[in-house]
């Protein structure tokens, strides 16, 4: 069964290479600008042009982009001149540490609001009051509650740094590249809470949005649960309430909130393209939209392709998370 | 049937006595009156702009660039930095934000449910096909694809209707499949079927019009997500131009003066966030009406 | 007869946006230790209010018993507090609900969901718990229940869930079970097979059964006594064979029409009949009595005033036509 969902993946796994792919190869703006030195002659030009394959046909391009894939190899970036897989991986610890604490911020708070806004329902403060809340959340765009942030946290009463992850001159040693790990791996207080300074406005803004989203789904899909026979058959059972909800309501509920996460990673992902963009985080997200402004399109697609590939790995893992929670499914 | 079957009746009947009385001041539809008033006030700012309006937002003035707002009279929200009027400039600006949210939503919403229609109802390979369509475009999430695509159109307002199209139609495709799924199987499509109508016709006409319910609700959250991404992806410099006047391309500009000027950046949000917030309000609410299976929700 | 449970005065309603709906409007009737009392009636007719209410499990909000006292064993379960009422509830009164598809929990194995039966009310460790529940899956006739009681219900055929849900109620031996529709939801020859568990067990445990019906072939086969309900209140109560022998009341003589007779001779050529109309808006009931609206027989002051019970022995009737 693994077996079949693996091999399901690829065609799709091909399919956003090729759009990928193909659109940014279509598109206007030649980044032979970026590789060419100025005042440089036609002939030099063309051979340029030979030298990094850009004169060969789309389909040509696209072959020899999957070989080289394959094995590992995306190509040399055209700003930086270096590995676009090496350029995008050193990012990706910044990026990984921001998604994650937003998501234990978010996980944290929303799913208790969401169980307890359901169980309480139609109650003035816990439902009515967690639910307007939510729906401000979700309406909310992220990158302007980042910005508020930043300007009243940063900027009228310069509390927190507006930007960057760690104090130009504050030393860390590098072992997994999470800041917040690091620190305390090494023991090194000073960068820890530097590092926490500086991660808690970008991590804030992005899980409220999430928290908000989460919040009402697990509402909604606790309510559903709550409206079961076998909730009735538990209380009937003489079961204590918090034993029904607890255990024989939010065991049932975990699907959809397994499902939550899943959406959430792929808000996280993308979002952290705007919320690194916004708080400066030297993430893969904020490397993109500098690329995509470079046009370094081997950065782009390299960038697009990670971020796929990991939304369909960790969504293909929950999908076996489902087996393991609910008996009825089978993949 | 199970054990709060007479508590459904109960419902059921109160349901119908309701109908009777038509009593329209119910609190059930308290959420359409307020959201449904947001939504028709910017429409109608946004369509009497050129009226309401007090300055032209294109009017340059250096001599009155980056006033703070509430300190003058004739300049209510304040300047930017070349001395435009910000109050007239979100005026302007509800235009392209709710022609491109309502526009995309439309078309995202007619490509998706007639492939949805046409996946569910032909099955088979044809499903299959279109499913793995389906699944290569959700393996981009959030907008990851709208930025993508307008990566490579550039900017324009007709560019990102498309990278909005592309990256929406998706949901739409995938709600319509699955109630064509269960619809497919009522005894009129089978009736229709049977006295030999055409395919398409029975879609249209006897599959598509029970999809609308819960096909008018997800529109509506649709073109609220729709503007935040647009302006998202505007103010990522991936949006319309930066000289059109829409409330990401503001907060972009208002970004450079953030300190300074905060206002630059705190209005065009909060038109974001109240337009938003009215359309999300609207969607629950005839999402309560429309789908009582999901009222309260 | 020694009354097990005694419902007085009993009214349960919902409160809805828009306005107060008396599922159960005043109710009155008891069941005596180890007897078999049928409640019948059409949907919407109370019946399984009434059950959520002695187990006080009605879905709050909207519903909640407003008045009234159920008395089991002489106290009042409306009186105790959460905590007491957790622990009659399973242990004293148990209830086999309706659809035995949905009524299990899926995630858990049966064996578990019996166990946990055990472990509340018994105080027994998990693998004690575990044997009893292997041991009740054998009482209710599940082949092979060593095996059986680590499976999951949608393993299981609706007719086995049901006997899962019986051997769930009956693991504390309650004094009193409450079933609802317990084989409506089943095949046919899968009711009969249910009903006869049912018939046995009840003798094995000397516990008394209140028996939630539409089926009055079924009330004909289990019950001692009857109690007929039509929107939220009882109309006719009365010894099985008093009642089949002589409805008095217009709306169980609709019923027992409307009832095919299969095994009867004198019925064979006659048709069947139905009640006309529906069961009333609970929101906006008829003046009078609340059956006047569909009853061929009402008489002037029907319409009117309400009646009250009227006695014939033990035979209880709510119709103005038995005044005299």
């Amino acid at each position: 069964m693994l077996r079949r969902r693996l091999i399901g993946i690829l065609p799709v796994f091909l399919g956003v290479s090729l759009i990928v792919f193909v659109l940014l190869r279509l598109a206007p703006g030649d980044p032979l600008s970026l590789l060419v030195p100025d005042g440089s002659s036609q002939a030099e030009v063309e051979r340029i042009r030979h030298e990094w394959g850009l004169d060969r046909s789309v389909p040509v391009q696209y072959w020899e982009f999957l070989k080289k894939a394959t094995l590992g190899d995306f190509g040399e970036s055209y700003k930086y001149r270096e590995p676009v897989s090496k350029l995008v991986l050193e990012r990706l610890p910044a990026t990984v540490e921001l998604a994650l604490l937003s998501l234990l911020i978010s996980t944290m708070v929303a799913i208790p609001i969401g169980i307890v806004s359901a169980v309480r329902r139609n109650s003035a403060l816990w439902d009515h009051g967690t639910m307007s809340l939510a729906l401000l959340g979700t309406s909310m765009p992220p990158f302007w509650l980042g910005i508020m942030l930043i300007i009243v946290l940063g900027g009228q009463l310069n509390l927190l740094p507006v930007g960057g992850r760690l104090t130009y001159g504050i030393e860390l040693t590098h072992i997994t590249g999470l800041y917040l790990l690091d620190s305390i791996l090494t023991l090194n207080w000073e960068a820890f809470s530097d590092a926490c300074r500086h991660i808690i406005m970008p991590a804030f803004t992005m899980g409220v949005v999430m928290a908000a989203m989460a919040a009402r789904i697990t509402r909604s899909s606790m309510l559903d649960v709550l409206g079961q026979d076998y909730i009735t058959t538990a209380r009937i059972k003489g079961l204590p309430e918090r034993t029904v909800i607890l255990k024989h309501c939010l065991r049932n509920s975990l699907c959809t909130i397994v499902t939550i996460l899943g959406i959430q990673l792929g808000t996280l992902l993308a979002g952290s393209i705007i919320i690194e963009t916004v708080f400066s985080w030297p993430g893969v997200g904020s490397l993109l939209i500098q690329a995509i402004g470079y046009r370094d399109y081997r950065v782009v697609q390299f960038t697009v392709l990670l971020f796929a590939f990991i939304y369909i790995l960790v969504n293909l893992l929950l999908d076996f998370v489902y087996t393991w929670i609910d008996p009825r499914v089978r993949i | 049937m199970d054990i709060d079957q007479p508590i459904r009746h109960v419902d059921a009947v109160a349901f119908q006595f309701s109908r009777i009385k038509k009593r329209i001041f119910r609190k059930k539809y308290l959420k359409i009156y307020v959201g449904g008033s947001i939504f028709l006030a910017l429409l109608f700012a946004s369509l009497l702009a050129p009226i309401i309006a007090p300055h032209d937002p294109a009017k340059l003035d250096l001599t009155l660039k980056l006033l703070r707002a509430f300190e003058s009279e004739d300049f209510i929200l304040g300047t930017d930095n070349l001395g435009r009027d910000l109050l007239s400039r979100i005026i302007y600006g509800s235009r392209i934000s709710l022609l491109i949210g309502v526009v995309s939503v439309l078309f995202a919403a007619t490509l998706g449910a007639l492939l949805g229609a046409i996946s569910a109802y032909f099955g088979k390979y044809v499903d299959e096909l279109i499913m793995k369509v389906v699944e290569i475009f959700l393996a981009f999430p959030f907008l990851l694809l709208s930025i993508v695509i307008m990566a490579f159109l550039g900017p324009g307002l007709t560019n990102i209707i498309i990278a909005l199209v592309l990256s929406r139609w998706v949901q739409f495709c995938r709600l319509v499949r699955g109630e064509v799924l269960s619809i497919k199987g009522r005894d009129h499509v089978v009736a229709a079927k049977a006295l030999g109508a055409k395919d398409m016709y029975i879609i249209v006409r006897h599959i598509l019009p029970y999809t609308m319910p819960s096909l008018i609700v997800m529109c509506t959250f649709e073109v609220a997500l729709v503007i935040i991404y647009e302006s998202s992806l505007s103010f990522l410099g991936l949006g319309v131009p930066a000289s059109v006047p829409t409330w990401g391309t503001m907060l972009a500009e208002g970004r450079t003066y953030m300190m300074a000027a905060p206002w630059l950046s705190v209005f065009p949000g909060l038109a974001i966030f109240v337009t938003v917030l009215g359309i999300n309000l609207l969607g629950d609410g005839l999402r309560d009406v429309l789908d009582p299976r999901m009222r309260g929700r | 007869m020694e009354k097990l449970l005694e419902i007085v005065g009993l009214k349960t309603h919902f409160f809805l946006d828009n306005g107060v709906v008396p599922a159960i409007d005043g109710l009155d009737f008891w069941i005596g230790r180890g007897e078999t009392v049928g409640v019948v009636g059409e949907s919407g007719s109370g019946k399984s209010v009434t059950a959520l209410s002695i187990m006080g499990v009605v879905p709050n909000p909207p519903g909640k018993t407003v008045e009234g006292e159920i008395l089991f064993e002489g106290s009042d379960l409306l009186a105790y507090d959460a905590e007491q009422m957790r622990r009659i509830r399973g242990k004293e009164i148990a209830m086999i609900l309706q659809d035995p598809m949905t009524s299990l929990n899926p995630v858990f194995t049966i064996g578990n969901q019996i166990a946990e039966v055990f472990m509340l009310h018994g105080g027994k460790s998990h693998p004690e718990a575990i044997e009893g529940a292997i041991e009740m899956l054998q009482v209710v006739g599940i082949p092979n229940p060593e095996k059986r009681v680590h499976e999951y219900p949608h393993q299981l055929s609706g007719g086995m869930r049901q006997r899962v849900m019986i051997a769930m109620a009956l693991s504390c031996t309650p004094k009193l079970l409450i079933a609802d529709e317990p084989t409506t939801a089943l095949d046919v020859t899968i009711q009969a097979q249910t009903l006869a568990l049912m018939a046995s067990l009840k003798d094995r445990y000397k516990m008394a059964i209140m028996l939630i019906t539409h089926n009055l072939g079924i009330v004909a086969e289990m019950c001692q006594r009857v109690v007929v309900m039509y929107a939220g209140k009882m109309m006719e109560e009365a010894e099985v064979e008093s009642l089949f022998a002589n409805p008095m009341h217009p709306y169980t003589r609709g019923l027992l029409r409307s009832l095919p007779g299969v095994d009867r001779k004198e019925r064979r050529h006659q048709r069947l009949v139905a009640i006309p109309g529906i069961v009333p808006n609970l929101l906006n009931l008829p003046k009078g009595c609340r059956f006047s609206t569909r009853c061929e027989e009402h008489i002037g002051i029907c319409k009117e005033e309400e009646p009250p019970l009227f006695a014939r022995d033990r035979h209880r009737v709510r119709c103005w036509l038995m005044k005299d």
